[in-house]
């Protein structure tokens, strides 16, 4: 089905992705930005698999979405700063708000949350950097987004950082 | 005792030859005929003979092994064309005391691999000339391009020396030298050789673009800057960051620009066009440009303080009439590397096209030879270049009856071999395109008349008091071409 195909790609992908693409905003001008989103809990992977789809929910057709590690996603956005910085807060309100009972009770899929009981939350923290204002080259913005995500998860997490592009 | 070095060659000057004169210069024999290299080794049966691209000649097979018979203490280079090589190499796998080289690209081996088979004592082995393997080197990762730099004149070893000395640093350079001597690839080298060889090299050509244009490229715009500003665009400085920014004919660039650009080498901050904030970059600049920017200095079209900001290290890269010594092995390089990029068979350049060349002037420099010989190639046919290059001689001596004439001379090496050359050949000199570039006939009788006509008419007019009528009477022409005349000629009275 293309056109409507989504999906999470890894690491490897990612990295060739991202990589294109610097190479095709030098060549044609223009703005993008990375995001690095991190799960600030411990759970089981079931609620990974969530979050991605969450994430792909707040996104656009041409962003890409990537997946370092069970709890680490990259997200590569065709936005300058002050969008990626709505995007982000979308995210990060999103899964915010989202419960997660379902994976944390054992609970057929579909079957509805009770009332009464006890709502299972995560967070993410969130940083981000836009091309080629704080990095000219894929190495330097993956290094300026990780070290706003580890200030964001420093912080006490739930936060969302994106360098501003001044 | 040092072992001779003797050449084996039939062409006139080749791009070996002038390397091993460069590298040996005291060692070296060179020898054309079969008869004449049997003599010579018998004279020194010790020798190395560099064979350079004779193995088509039918002898080659019958010539060496009668060689190797007779003197077995002889070893040998085998130089040539990389096919030719390969057949050699699995012929003589087996034999000692050959070493193979393969033109161009390891034609700086060549010294190693003549210390290898004569231990020779080394002969005060310059830095320079040992830093060169390493260019090549470069050429795996993708820059493949440095033959200009490849050369081993004396002028090219010292811009060699200060780009090596300045790569590593942050220095802001400034490369000079006339249109087509490689200004772009200095750039590109310091790059490739500095602490930010892994950052980008961003390159903009001041003199394309009109001056707002140019401002937004470099330092982007950002949303509504202007008519047409639909989005914010990042600048050239931006992509640059970390890296180098090389900016080609800076002498173009207008002088509000030019402000701009001197904030951006001053505090390393800018900003975009109708941009409010500064953006910070830490960009090394490297400008080239092929104009005498003192002079725009001092007529006030470039402001001074950025001229000292620019000119912190300055590399002037000399024309290549400067350097003669050079085509043989410029011409050999590109002949090789389009003889490869075209797939065309291979056959050496005749002795009269390279003695051409090598007295041709190049105002184009090596961007004109590297087309020119590009297009030999390519139509596989020397005659054009030949008739090319006497068309433009003839253009030239026109030039030359202009008051101040060209410097036409030849340093070094060059010069000598050329000498050389002409001695003996003398039947080259008959030829028509060896006419020495001179004056034309038609052009020295128009001087001369013209400066005729000036000295009567200055004459007349002492005579007459500047009376010009009378004065066109006396030289029985009208007064309108009198009048004409003496604006052609700038008289005036206080002469």
């Amino acid at each position: 089905m293309p056109g409507t195909f989504t999906t999470i790609v890894n690491h490897d992908l990612f990295n060739y992705l991202l990589d294109l693409e610097v190479k095709r905003a030098t060549r044609y001008s223009y703005f993008f930005s990375l995001l690095f989103l991190e799960i600030d809990q411990e759970y089981r992977p079931e609620v990974s698999d969530t979050a991605a789809r969450l994430i792909l929910n707040e996104i656009r057709e041409v962003d890409i979405v990537g997946k370092v590690e069970t709890k680490r996603f990259s997200v590569l956005l065709q936005a300058e700063t002050k969008p990626t910085l709505y995007i982000a807060e979308r995210i990060r309100g999103r899964i915010l708000n989202y419960t997660f009972n379902n994976h944390f009770n054992h609970k057929e899929p579909g079957a509805n949350h009770q009332a009464g009981e006890k709502d299972l939350k995560i967070t993410v923290s969130v940083g981000g950097a836009c091309f080629p204002t704080h990095g000219s080259d894929a190495g330097e913005l993956t290094a300026q987004a990780l070290l706003l995500l580890d200030k964001a998860r420093v912080e006490g997490g739930n936060k969302v950082y994106v360098l501003d592009l001044l | 005792m040092n072992k001779k070095i003797i050449l084996w060659s039939k062409s006139q000057q080749t791009g070996v030859e002038s390397f091993l004169r460069n590298s040996f210069p005291s060692l070296l024999i060179k020898v054309k005929e079969d008869s004449e290299l049997f003599k010579t080794a018998e004279l020194h049966p010790s020798a190395v003979i560099v064979a350079d691209s004779v193995f088509d000649a039918t002898m080659w097979t019958e010539n060496f092994g009668k060689l190797r018979s007779l003197f077995p203490d002889i070893n040998f280079v085998l130089a040539g064309h990389a096919d030719q090589i390969l057949k050699l190499e699995n012929q003589y796998k087996q034999s000692e005391g050959i070493e193979f080289l393969r033109l161009p690209a390891e034609i700086l081996l060549l010294e190693e691999k003549i210390h290898r088979l004569g231990q020779h004592k080394k002969i005060s082995l310059e830095p320079e000339l040992s830093l060169q393997p390493e260019l090549i080197k470069e050429d795996a990762r993708g820059y493949n391009d440095y033959a200009h730099l490849l050369c081993h004149s004396k002028k090219i070893k010292d811009v060699l020396t200060i780009m090596n000395q300045v790569a590593e640093t942050n220095i802001t350079v400034l490369v000079r030298g006339e249109s087509g001597t490689g200004k772009e690839l200095v750039s590109r080298t310091i790059h490739a050789r500095s602490l930010r060889r892994d950052k980008p090299f961003v390159k903009v050509l001041c003199a394309a673009l009109p001056e707002g244009l140019l401002e937004s490229e470099l330092f982007g715009y950002e949303k509504g800057a202007f008519t047409g500003a639909h989005r914010r665009k990042p600048g050239k400085f931006e992509f640059a960051n970390h890296g180098t920014i090389f900016l080609d004919e800076i002498g173009e660039i207008h002088p509000t620009l030019q402000a701009k650009l001197l904030q951006v080498l001053q505090d390393g901050e800018f900003s975009r066009v109708g941009g409010e904030n500064d953006v910070k970059v830490d960009a090394r600049v490297i400008t080239a440009t092929n104009k005498h920017l003192e002079k725009a200095v001092e007529d006030g079209s470039f402001r001074e303080d950025l001229f000292y900001r620019l000119n912190v290290v300055s590399i002037h890269l000399p024309p290549l009439r400067e350097r003669k010594e050079e085509i043989p092995f410029l011409a050999e390089f590109f002949f090789n590397k389009y003889f490869e990029q075209y797939n065309k068979k291979y056959h050496p350049m005749s002795d009269q096209t390279l003695k051409l060349l090598q007295e041709y002037d190049w105002p184009g420099n090596i961007r004109e030879m590297e087309n020119m010989i590009k297009r030999m190639v390519v139509l596989e046919n020397e005659n054009i270049i030949i008739e090319k290059l006497n068309e433009r001689r003839s253009s030239e001596s026109k030039a030359f009856s202009s008051p101040a004439p060209p410097v036409h001379e030849v340093p070094g090496s060059g010069s000598l071999a050329r000498n050389d050359l002409a001695a003996a050949n003398p039947q080259v000199g008959e030829a028509p395109y060896e006419k020495k570039a001179g004056f034309s006939l038609k052009e020295v009788g128009k001087d001369a008349a013209g400066k005729a006509e000036r000295d009567l008419i200055q004459t007349i007019l002492i005579q007459t008091h500047w009376n010009r009528k009378k004065a066109a009477q006396i030289l029985q022409i009208s007064y309108k071409a009198l009048l004409y005349k003496i604006k052609k000629y700038e008289l005036n009275t206080m002469v």
